[in-house]
């Protein structure tokens, strides 16, 4: 049993060489503008967003899964980048053993209060992995067992992405028309560790959790210039409820979350310092979660209005408008070339159909029969947000944000943070009006889920909107 | 009142609210731990799967260790309500048969009929060339669910291919 902890250290770092790789192409030698837990923490979304595209895209040419030569490839090309763009760190190990080791010693130089919030973060990550890869295999919760567990087994077995497994009409139920992302990332796992194991796979839901908090807090550090303040932050994300739960249940809803969340935090940091880097970052975390679940690729097209509105807008005055537009095309080539291959996979070649939203699903007819449904929905979307179980202050601060800081919010870059939450409100609110489902069963089983998508980004805008209250204050004292 | 929003000590109202709330979160997450799920660490990770898998496992085990290893196998699923529906609020007792039937002629028939929600003994029988293994049931246990989930199971064939996903064994991959 324990072997298997030690050879799931090698697909886990493999997933790191990847996006390592990739980091370093898109940023090339200039790696100290990020923090090094921050780049660790790219690199493992990154990296699995990539491993699972060259798996999808090897199979679909009609190569074999084969875990050596995935691993031996994506080492070599690790190392040879790490020897191109950065000389000096061929061997990060390290600095990446400084990186984990250094806070612990600084930890009793802290103020209590920072103490405090470090154990608190820590003891919400160790209870995630814990519950994760120790207690509950993906049996106890039902689509990470029937959903992606089932296609992370049969693609592990048969080595490959048959195609017969995704059209058959009984499988439909498991909604083959989703991208692959995480049953090809648990499949590569399984080949790590030689077998088939639906608890420890688990462990890469956990890791996308603490790949999150990281880049959140290297966000507010690098944005404030003050630690205390981006831990207060990123503890506040961290216990959030709806977004630690599913750290631990192997649903996909997590990861789509960490990628659309991180690209956009990367989005508006580009939108704020204007480097190019963090453009690319933002399109390929885009691309990932449009490459994670169906809901992504919509979540993309958010991105897409939000950054058209940034050049209405002209927000950043150092850009002509033929600037922006070319950067507008280079995030959408990048992130649309991400899913572009499922897309024509599954829709052009093989005609996999959606179960959910069909074209008759968006007839003008069924979505005036179905208005009805707007005052349920809203009525349950009001009880759930307002519930204690998955903090309803969070809603309730961002309802009175809102409110409060009105003015600073439109003259400021706050307005696309707050303009995307209320785009993917408003999308999953007319998914809800649209869906061949029983509203009140679809709205019990998926509320949580659609939630999570964009709860980090309510916490992302009350960190924001405080920290330019407190700059604000300091400047009239 | 005004004079608390205008100095904007809203904002540490809410973190302060926020941090009590998160300390009373963990705190009970930690006590469901230790009450309900401590007891997961002890068992194996063959004893985790049956103990949400339940009957069925244990059921596929059984075929796998009685069962000619050339019977192939495929499921076939039927749910059946029992009762009148509007005997609860929104819920009724269902009773859910699982076949397992040959895809080629002449290869080896089994049927398994059973109650999803009680515990049972699998009896083995021998009908000519087919295997029979009746779940009898032992108690009279049903289950509360919703109208809606009922028909989704019902409408979608749901859970054939998962627990079929389940086999234990990896030689039995259906594609």
């Amino acid at each position: 049993m324990n072997m298997i902890y030690i050879k799931l250290l090698l697909p886990l770092f493999i997933f790191f060489a990847v996006g390592h790789t990739m980091f370093l192409l898109l940023h090339g030698k200039n790696e100290e503008e990020y923090f090094l837990h921050e780049t660790i923490a790219l690199s493992y979304g990154i990296g699995i967003g990539a491993i699972t595209l060259g798996m999808f895209l090897s199979s679909w040419a009609g190569f074999r899964f084969d875990f050596q030569r995935i691993s031996l490839f994506s080492l070599f090309f690790w190392c040879f980048s790490c020897w191109i763009f950065q000389r000096t760190s061929i061997h990060p190990f390290g600095k990446i053993l400084k990186c984990f080791v250094l806070p612990f010693k600084k930890f009793s130089n802290l103020p209590r209060f920072y103490q405090f919030l470090i154990i608190i973060l820590v003891l919400e990550v160790f209870l995630g992995f814990f519950h994760a890869i120790f207690l509950k295999p993906m049996q106890f919760y039902f689509d990470a067992m029937s959903i992606w567990g089932y296609k992370a087994k049969v693609l592990y077995i048969e080595k490959g992405i048959p195609i017969k497994f995704l059209t058959k009409p009984e499988n439909q139920y498991a909604h083959m028309d989703y991208p692959l992302l995480i049953p090809l990332a648990e499949c590569f796992v399984y080949m790590g560790i030689g077998e088939w194991n639906d608890l420890i796979v688990k462990i890469i839901f956990p890791l996308y959790y603490l790949s999150f908090i990281i880049i959140f807090y290297s966000y507010f550090v690098k944005r404030w210039d003050v630690k205390r303040d981006a831990l207060i932050i990123t503890t506040v994300l961290a216990t959030t409820t709806l977004f630690w739960h599913h750290s631990r249940t192997g649903y996909a809803d997590e990861p789509l979350s960490f990628y659309f969340v991180t690209g956009m935090i990367y989005l508006f940091q580009w939108m704020e310092k204007g480097k190019r880097s963090d453009l690319y970052i933002s399109a390929i975390l885009s691309g990932c979660a449009a490459w994670t679940k169906n809901e992504g690729l919509a979540l993309m097209f958010i991105a897409y209005v939000v950054f058209l509105l940034f050049i209405a807008l002209k927000k950043m005055k150092s850009f002509t408008l033929l600037h922006s537009l070319k950067h507008f095309l280079i995030y959408v080539t990048i992130s649309g070339a991400m899913i572009a291959p499922w897309f024509i996979y599954k829709s052009i070649i093989h005609h996999i159909p959606n179960d959910v939203i069909t074209f008759s699903s968006l007839t003008p007819a069924n979505i005036s029969g179905h208005l009805t449904r707007i005052p349920v929905i809203l009525s349950y979307m009001v009880k759930f947000m307002l519930s204690y179980d998955w903090n309803h202050i969070l809603w309730i601060a961002f309802v009175l944000f809102s409110i409060l800081e009105w003015k600073k919010i439109i003259y400021s870059n706050l307005l696309f943070i707050w303009v995307t939450i209320v785009l993917c409100w408003g999308l999953y609110f007319s998914i809800y009006i649209i869906t061949p489902h029983d509203i009140v069963w679809h709205l019990t089983t998926s509320l949580d889920r659609v939630l999570l998508h964009f709860a980090p980004l309510v916490v992302l805008f009350i960190g924001i909107a405080w920290g330019n209250n407190r700059q604000q204050i300091k400047k009239t004292n | 009142m005004i004079e608390f929003f205008s100095d904007k000590k809203i904002y540490r109202f809410f973190f302060t609210c926020w941090i009590i709330i998160a300390i009373v979160k963990i705190g009970e997450e930690i006590i469901h731990t230790v009450r309900k799920d401590l007891p997961l660490v002890l068992m194996t990770h063959d004893q985790k799967r049956q103990h949400t898998l339940g009957f069925f496992y244990k059921y596929i085990l059984f075929c796998k260790k009685n069962l000619p290893k050339q019977a192939t196998i495929q499921y076939k699923f039927d749910v059946k309500s029992e009762g009148n529906i509007s005997d609860g609020p929104g819920s009724f007792r269902f009773i859910a048969n699982y076949y397992l039937y040959p895809i080629k002629e002449g290869s080896k028939n089994i049927i398994l009929l059973y109650n999803i929600d009680s515990t049972y003994e699998v009896i083995k029988k021998h009908l000519g060339d087919n295997y029979l293994i009746l779940a009898k049931q032992d108690d009279k246990r049903s289950i509360l669910i919703s109208k809606e989930y009922f028909h989704h199971i019902s409408k979608e064939k749901k859970l054939i291919s998962v627990w079929k996903s389940y086999l234990p064994s990896h030689t039995l991959s259906p594609y």
